[in-house]
């Protein structure tokens, strides 16, 4: 799952050696807690959070085979 | 000097190398096919599966996430004239919901025509907005527009008002 949220983000920002992603992991839920470069936020979030909206879709179908699901919060 | 992530591909080539990527996550059998297009300027890329409900989601929901995102992807870096459309379809799905959305939009307008009031259609995105205009467009009975906002925007069919209708009134 963090491969997947790495892989898209990675592809999104200019700077995707600034990306830091870390794991809490719950019961059900499983929190992946997000850290880009500042100049990076616009592009992960999009306009009226369009683009973190879709990315949270995608991961979410990907948690679906292993009846989880996945909150992605941007910690910068 | 050229951007290093592109590692040489072209737009087709590095849409299909991504969404390859992607899917692979999400299903077990999941292959990614070219579809040829005549004089056409987008990418059409085709997932095959045993299971395309996993990628079309809720409403189609996950499948327009997952186009839209490629296309950021795709895209990025490249400015407006080069850029390349990218359309994703799985197993027919689009092509599916265009004749199910037209066959809607007519029998709606059918109605808007034998009752002579205004009908509001379900929520539906952009594109499919577009084919319920395009279908409707040649009726000289009706007329369509859009109303609200994403993602609660819908299209209204209204019955065409005659100039003298209004002086009857």
């Amino acid at each position: 799952m963090k491969e997947l949220i790495e892989l898209i983000i990675k592809g999104i920002v200019d700077k995707p050696d600034k990306i830091e992603i870390s794991q809490v992991v719950g019961e059900k839920t499983l929190i992946f807690e997000v850290k880009v470069d500042p100049d990076d936020l616009g592009k992960v979030i999009g306009r009226q959070g369009r683009n973190i909206k879709s990315i949270r879709t995608i991961i979410n179908a990907a948690a679906q085979k292993d009846n989880k699901r996945v909150i992605i919060e941007i910690i910068n | 000097m050229e951007n290093t992530n592109n590692m040489e591909l072209n737009p087709q080539e590095k849409a299909e190398a991504i969404l390859t990527k992607v899917i692979d996550f999400i299903l077990e059998d999941g292959k990614v096919q070219i579809v040829d297009q005549e004089g056409n300027d987008s990418i059409i890329l085709e997932i095959k599966t045993s299971n395309p409900g996993m990628i079309i989601g809720r409403h189609g929901h996950t499948l327009d996430a997952l186009q839209y995102i490629i296309n950021i992807i795709v895209n990025k870096g490249i400015n407006e004239p080069e850029r390349r459309k990218i359309i994703i379809d799985i197993e027919g799905y689009r092509k599916r919901r265009e004749d199910i959305v037209s066959k809607y939009a007519q029998e709606k307008a059918e109605i808007v025509k034998r009752s002579g009031k205004k009908v509001a259609l379900c929520f539906m995105n952009a594109v499919e907005r577009r084919i319920v205009h395009l279908v409707l467009q040649e009726d000289p009975l009706i007329i369509t527009y859009s109303e609200g906002t994403e993602p609660y925007r819908r299209v209204i069919i209204a019955p065409r008002e005659k100039e003298n209708n209004k002086e009857e009134l």
